[in-house]
């Protein structure tokens, strides 16, 4: 015992040294943060900004839409200087629909205008659609898209209102809709939205500081055995203490170096939620469990690093046996809302009972429904211990032969042997 | 005392088709300098990895400080492996510390051990240093320091010379001889002849995995060398192969290599040439471990 935590100190002081450690530390929070700051910025200027007009060419065919558009578009112009759309029209005003159609597509393609409005004959009262010409970059023109589609059926409904004689207030009045609040029973109180989606957003929160601590810190598990066996310390380290040990040493180390990360993530989010009046949307018990499942989740994977890092020389050859898996857990990372909304559904149940799914699945579970059966969690640690014990077992066979192996790496089926002959 | 330092019995391994040590076995007793020697690929790190339970063997049996190899205490054996390999961005205290502190010694200890040690072999400057920032040849010597820093019962070097200029050379050697004094074990393999007789008491010789000799090096010796007299000498010496305790007579320029005949003696022969011819220097050869190396390995492969 005395030897592995030698080995976890160790481990855990070279690696909390490291600059790499302190920036990935700092850097991830920040990088969130700022990738946020950034993106109010850059909405800001845009909205602020002095952007040349987009030039919109409309052919009217109807004939009553253009004026009441022309009035929309300065008040969208007014509204929103960042984007501002310029109209204009062609000169002729006999066309037939297919000749307004060619000579539209014709300067769009030209480049004369950005994009090009063909409105039917019978657009107010008929079924036929407004063409809207474009150059294939849909991406680019959505917002434009979106706005002129917003303009003219606008305009429409002034225009109908008019012809039905009717009062667009009043209609503006019979559509308008109610506001909705969420009250929590749980909670007594009113909830604001900002908290709805915060609190939604703690079960995907939950889950992804897992599966950094089951995936992310643990490539640092197969840098360090691939160092360690192409510097030849390895059979140094052999002469004082078994494969097991150093194996054992090694997770131990990391699992705390990624226990401190998240500690020191989690505390950050805890205390800005709590800065905001938000501390509540995390129920204390979540907390145990996820140190729980952080724990055994993380030297599972730990395990499974290390033997694949002793198998291999290179962490290129590392990656083909690393990459399935990691992808395993794409599964519930991917699936989270499901579950999220299904905490009882049969799917969610058994992922949160079978390893590597259970940590991630359950803690999804535990943070949407806090009565989850006491026998399904005890359960589902009970299943991962027993398997966190097994994959040690495993490791430690392929770790033990591997570690002293130079040359191409294995498959798996020479893997397979080492476990069943050691 | 609880056995021999290190007792292999029967014991063979092999990897896939190569068989790397067959049916090999061997008593090192304690408290003595025992040599591993044989060609490269002999076979001699394996089976230094066998007693460090580092790889297990196929068949046989080891047993270390009278211990089955497989549960043997570590921290009473030292090892360095031919491999050599230390942590390069650890500083030399903290990585003499590191080392220690895994055999089990306690720090308080270590804090007074090391800078004892580093002095010993001339690295007192380097302690605060990066090991990346040591020469080759201080590696070595600090390898070296890693592995005796416990002060182990029992010392095995693979190849603990191959690297070395003859000044550190000679301050491994008397720090293995200083080790032998103190009452412990050394076990060191070697292709290097010349190393190996000016150190052991015992040797083990060993080529493609199987014993070819093992023994007290004078045994060896006595039973492996053919008595012959190097001797210089002044006149005419055409009756020397007349003698009768003469089996043939070999000139190599000035000097005269006398064979002589099983069971005879050389004083007697000395006698017989004082009688007749001038002698200049006279002397008895004993084989040297290379000529008897050569000539079994030799043997064996015809």
């Amino acid at each position: 015992m005395g030897r592995i935590l030698t080995i976890a100190l160790r481990e855990y002081a070279e690696m909390v040294k490291t600059k790499t450690f302190i920036l990935s530390l700092l850097a991830t929070p920040l990088l969130i943060v700022g990738i946020g700051w950034i993106g109010t910025r850059i909405q800001h200027s845009v909205e602020k900004g002095s952007r040349p007009p987009e030039r919109v060419l409309v052919v009217d065919l109807e004939g009553d839409l253009l004026s009441g558009l022309r009035e929309k578009v300065e008040s969208h112009n007014r509204r929103t200087p960042g984007r501002r759309i310029g109209l204009e029209t062609l000169a002729a005003t006999d066309l037939d629909q297919e000749q307004a159609a060619s000579e539209v597509s014709r300067r769009v393609r030209e480049r004369q205008v950005g994009v090009g409005l063909v409105i039917p004959k019978d657009a107010i009262d008929g079924k036929q659609a407004i063409r809207y010409y474009g150059r294939g970059d849909a991406f680019q023109e959505l917002d434009l898209f979106q706005a002129l589609r917003g303009l003219v059926n606008d305009a429409l409904i002034d225009v109908r209102c008019e012809r039905l004689n009717m009062s667009r207030d009043l209609i503006d009045e019979i559509r308008r809709r109610a506001d909705f609040d969420r009250i929590d029973v749980t909670a007594g109180a009113k909830q604001s939205e900002g908290k709805m989606v915060m609190s939604m957003m703690v079960p995907f929160f939950f889950m992804f500081l897992l599966f950094m601590g089951m995936v992310g810190i643990n490539q640092h598990m197969l840098t360090s055995v691939i160092e360690e066996k192409n510097s030849r310390v390895v059979e140094v380290l052999l002469a004082s203490v078994s494969p097991f040990q150093l194996m054992a040493g090694k997770i131990a180390g990391l699992s705390a170096v990624g226990l401190t990360v998240t500690s020191i993530w989690g505390v950050a989010a805890l205390g800005s939620l709590a800065g905001f009046g938000l501390g509540d949307v995390i129920a204390p018990a979540a907390l145990v469990y996820f140190l729980a499942y952080y724990v055994l989740g993380s030297v599972f994977y730990s395990a499974v690093y290390a033997a694949v890092g002793a198998a291999c020389n290179t962490l290129k050859e590392a990656q083909p046996l690393i990459m399935p898996v990691t992808m395993v857990l794409v599964i519930p990372m991917a699936g989270w809302v499901f579950f999220a909304q299904n905490p009882t559904g049969p799917w969610s149940v058994a992922l949160s009972l079978i390893p590597p799914f259970s940590p991630l699945v359950m803690i999804v579970r535990l943070s949407v429904q806090p009565s989850v059966p006491f026998y399904q969690v005890f359960a589902s640690i009970l299943i991962l211990a027993a398997s966190v014990a097994g994959a040690m077992w495993v490791s430690a066979r392929v770790f033990r032969v591997g570690i002293l192996l130079y040359g191409k790496p294995p498959t798996p089926r020479e893997m397979l042997r080492w476990i069943r002959e050691s | 005392m609880d056995g021999e330092a290190l007792f292999i019995d029967e014991v063979s391994k092999s990897f896939g088709p190569v068989k790397a040590v067959k049916r090999l076995s061997a008593r090192i007793p304690r408290g003595c300098i025992y040599g591993f020697l044989g060609p490269n690929g002999a076979g001699k790190t394996t089976t230094l990895r066998m007693a460090m339970d580092i790889i297990r063997p196929d068949s046989g049996r080891i047993t270390v400080l009278g211990h089955p190899s497989t549960t043997h205490g570590r921290e009473r054996i030292g090892y360095m492996p031919e491999e050599r390999g230390l942590y390069r961005k650890m500083k030399v205290r903290a990585l003499l510390t590191y080392f220690g502190r895994l055999k089990g010694v306690d720090s308080r200890r270590l804090a007074g051990e090391i800078p004892r040690r580093l002095d010993e072999v001339g690295l007192s400057d380097w302690a605060d240093r990066r090991v990346e920032d040591l020469s080759r040849g201080m590696q070595q010597k600090l390898q070296f320091l890693v592995t005796v820093i416990s002060d182990p019962e029992f010392t095995i070097l693979d190849e603990p010379f191959s690297g070395l200029d003859p000044v550190n050379l000679e301050t491994i050697r008397d720090i293995m001889l200083r080790m032998r004094e103190e009452g412990r074990t050394v076990i060191f393999s070697t292709h290097m002849m010349e190393q190996a007789e000016r150190l052991c008491d015992s040797i083990l010789l060993i080529h493609r995995g199987e014993k070819i000799l093992d023994g007290p090096l004078d045994e060896v010796r006595a039973r492996y060398t053919t008595p012959t007299v190097r001797a210089e000498l002044e006149g005419d010496i055409s009756f020397v192969e007349g003698l009768p305790m003469v089996e043939r007579v070999e000139r190599d320029g000035a000097m005269t290599d006398i064979v002589l005949r099983e069971g005879a003696d050389s004083q007697e022969l000395l006698r017989a040439l004082v009688e007749r011819v001038r002698v200049r220097s006279f002397e008895e050869k004993r084989a040297s471990l290379h000529e008897i190396f050569v000539s079994l390995v030799k043997e064996n492969d015809g």
